[in-house]
């Protein structure tokens, strides 16, 4: 259960964003969360609530797109969903990949007013 | 009427509709994090020190397996340990009772250590006469995956009691792995687990990752392991 920290560190970069480009509210947060980062997206919403007061993001929403584990294997270039297929190829039952996506943990944008 | 597209609504509203921006912000949440385990990184290369992450469940012998590991090892090299637990020093002063150097991070709230931490623990050793770090990461599987420490090596210590298909079901963990220690390998026969599909398992989660069977308890398989950190230590002298 690290997502207290894990959204206090969000928080404060937001609000050092906010504070250097002399941004007044932020009324939205979007984040990138993969689905091997270690981070219950669940757990973050939580959080956001409690960390979010007497702060300049108060009130504002959280958005977080979540970001399948793909990976794309080495001998037949298939990309699949590394954990429904038990991180083997499901075409060639090949072993060997690179991981494309799924460790994201991202603050991808904000909404300003 | 609203002036900007003649609906019915209030002019206010289409005025915090449009004044409402976008920003592109594409920040790493742990970037500080980043920031300061790329530091440490540098420290330890300065220092020519080979610094490893052991992570772990609770319970799954890290501090077994350093305290014979050390002991073992001390006559050829300078060992040092940094241990994070949430309470208490007692791993600390188990490591400390082999004859080398071990600080306790107390980490009370957070799951897992982090650069910051290690940061400030290294102002306790004198780097420069260590060959080998070892940090021993708190007990748990998931969090600690996530923060980079500037180690040169993280080394998972996976106990048979835990089942074959933990990989499987942790995959975060070993999938920046380098090396993955399956210990307790003396319990093998009462618990009827299967070492050879676990070991599978872990290459299937990271091709990369080498795996050796261990057990810190009777010393089964324990030379491949000091081979393998003879040989790390060996390398960064040679290196610069």
């Amino acid at each position: 259960m690290h997502e207290l920290g894990i959204m206090q560190n969000i928080v404060d970069t937001v609000q050092n964003y906010a504070k250097e480009n002399n941004i007044k509210e932020v009324s939205k947060v979007i984040l990138e969360i993969g689905t091997i980062s270690g981070v219950v997206p669940e757990a973050l919403e939580f959080c956001f609530d409690v960390c979010i007061n007497d702060t300049v993001l108060e009130g504002a929403k959280l958005e977080i797109d979540k970001v399948a584990a793909v990976g794309q294997c080495k001998e037949c270039e298939e990309k699949f969903e590394l954990i429904e297929n038990n991180f083997s190829c499901p075409v060639c039952g090949g072993d060997n990949w690179d991981m494309i996506s799924g460790r994201e943990l991202i603050i991808k944008g904000l909404e300003v007013i | 009427m609203c002036e900007t597209c003649g609906c019915q609504e209030t002019v206010a509203l289409h005025q915090q509709e449009d004044s409402k921006r976008k920003i592109e912000l594409e920040e790493k949440v742990l970037s500080k994090n980043d920031r300061l385990a790329e530091r440490n990184r540098g420290v330890f290369e300065a220092m020519k020190v080979v610094v490893v992450n052991l992570v772990s469940s609770p319970g799954a012998g890290k501090t077994t397996l350093l305290e014979r590991t050390i002991r073992e090892l001390k006559s050829e090299m300078t060992i040092g340990v940094i241990v994070g637990d949430q309470q208490t020093d007692r791993d600390a002063k188990r490591l400390e009772s082999t004859g080398v150097k071990a600080h306790q991070i107390n980490t009370i709230d957070a799951c897992h250590l982090d650069a910051h931490m290690i940061r400030h623990s290294l102002d306790q050793f004198s780097l420069s006469e260590f060959n080998l770090l070892f940090i021993e990461n708190v007990g748990n599987l998931i969090c600690p995956g996530a923060f980079d420490l500037g180690e040169d090596f993280r080394v998972v210590v996976l106990a048979t009691t835990e089942g074959e298909d933990k990989p499987l079901k942790y995959p975060g963990i070993f999938l920046d792995s380098h090396l993955v220690l399956l210990n307790k390998m003396d319990l093998v026969g009462v618990l009827k687990v299967d070492p050879d599909q676990c070991l599978s398992f872990v290459k299937r989660v990271n091709p990369l990752s080498s795996a050796l069977c261990v057990s810190a308890r009777t010393g089964e398989g324990m030379d491949k392991w000091y081979d393998w950190l003879r040989k790390k230590v060996m390398e960064k002298k040679e290196t610069g």
